[in-house]
């Protein structure tokens, strides 16, 4: 993995905090800080000058945090932006959402955290903390990946019929149907078939059956 | 009490959220940055110190205190988290009540299946709040004592007023008389906290629960006060 170093621009209003990350990065072998700023305004400034990889932003800064991140997607900016804040609320993280950041670390977290969550922005993950991915997966229908028989199970569920008929149905038993709606309600975050057969109605449409993908 | 309040009663609860945010906001700007800070630097020296053999000794006073930021930054964040108002005046009550159910989930861990049927736009400051704090306080206690991984809130529209359930099939508990006075040392002051609250406004609060039949919290609040 001799690749070029990640490229990144640091945007904090704290200056001290700026230093701090700026000496830990300096220390990785595939990580080079090449700029670093204080307010949103000299962070778009910096970004026409210097090419970059991620953007590492406080989203509380000065001519807010999430203002230039709005910025950098309405101008299409080819940058990743992973998210570095003290609030962990879920208004910071729905707002990260809604403006399509990349990452979202809260400062609360090891700073070798931070290190990491660089390197898997860079690589083009989608890196959150579980509950958002959660909701994201709740609320999109998300990539819901479930499988053929499950599928099968999940069209018998929506239709009313009981385990022992999807059994008879299917030609399995009523074990195998058991199993595999305990992971249907799992991977489709549902409590029970009332709710299964409402997501399976929702979606069903936009997430067919594997097979047609 | 006098005619010539300066305040109405229900503006108290606004002017309370005010105070929290700034305090929020002092403890953002200083201490948790300087935390922050301080835990960089010592990774770095972590680094430094890995690499020379002769300064391993070092190691695991240098690990107890990187552990004790750590746990510093850790609890602070729970604090931030649950004192911290979202944007009251600026979000509709559905997307602060999303935030909330998302920071929960988050914190703690467990599920909060949320159903809000027809949120109305236009809510009053005090009962957005109100709502707010209410659901927070339930699903913390609900974590803290009924010792389950879901809890159930359901929010919906009736003409002027607002209905909130907040319902989880725990340990439940035996419910206080919250109509009788305050007693020193009183064990359910959360459940004080949302009675009064709902009161303030003229709304209605219901609490349902028994050992080992899970907890029922229903509220009727008006929309507009």
């Amino acid at each position: 993995m001799s690749e070029q170093p990640i490229r990144v621009i640091l945007a904090d209003d704290h200056q001290l905090v700026l230093e701090g990350l700026a000496t830990l990065l300096e220390r990785t072998h595939d990580i080079r800080v090449v700029a670093a700023v204080t307010d949103g305004d000299d962070l778009l400034e910096a970004l026409e000058r210097q090419e970059a990889d991620v953007v590492v932003l406080d989203l509380e800064m000065p001519y807010h945090g999430f203002t230039a991140l709005s910025e950098i997607r309405r101008r299409n900016l080819p940058v990743r932006v992973l998210v570095l804040t003290a609030f962990a609320d879920g208004e910071s993280m729905q707002t990260a959402i809604e403006l399509e950041a990349d990452g979202f670390v809260p400062k609360t977290e090891s700073p070798r955290q931070t290190i990491m969550a660089i390197r898997q922005v860079a690589a083009g993950m989608w890196v959150y903390p579980r509950a958002v991915q959660r909701m994201v997966f709740r609320t999109r229908g998300g990539d819901v990946a479930l499988s053929q028989s499950e599928w099968k199970v999940l069209e018998q569920v929506a239709m009313g019929k009981t385990n022992a008929q999807i059994a008879e149905t299917l030609h399995v038993s009523k074990n195998t149907v058991r199993f595999h709606l305990k992971n249907i309600f799992e991977k489709l975050h549902v409590a029970n078939r009332t709710e299964a057969t409402a997501w399976y109605f929702k979606h069903r449409t936009r997430y067919h059956a594997p097979s047609s993908r | 009490m006098s005619e010539k309040a300066y305040f109405s009663t229900p503006d108290i609860l606004t002017i309370t959220e005010e105070e929290l945010s700034r305090i929020v906001l002092d403890i953002h700007d200083g201490p948790v940055q300087y935390l922050f800070t301080a835990l960089t630097l010592l990774t770095t020296i972590q680094d430094k110190i890995a690499e020379d053999p002769a300064q391993q000794a070092l190691m695991p006073d240098v690990a107890r205190v990187a552990m004790l930021l750590e746990l510093s930054l850790y609890e602070i964040k729970f604090f931030l988290g649950a004192f911290r108002s979202p944007g009251f005046r600026r979000r509709s009550l559905a997307s602060i009540i999303q935030g909330l159910a998302l920071q929960h989930e988050e914190a703690t861990n467990t599920i909060v299946e949320l159903y809000i049927e027809d949120a109305p736009e236009q809510v009053d400051l005090p009962v957005k709040i109100i709502i707010y704090r209410l659901i927070q306080e339930a699903l913390a206690n609900a974590y803290r004592h009924a010792g389950v991984e879901v809890v159930y809130v359901r929010l919906w529209r009736e003409d002027d007023w607002i209905w909130l359930e907040v319902k989880d099939y725990g340990k439940g508990f035996q419910t206080p008389d919250l109509d009788s006075p305050l007693q020193e040392g009183e064990e359910h002051i959360g459940l004080r906290g949302m009675y009064e609250r709902v009161r303030l406004v003229n709304g209605e609060f219901h609490l349902e629960s028994q050992p080992g039949q899970g907890a029922r919290i229903l509220v009727k609040v008006p929309i507009h006060v």
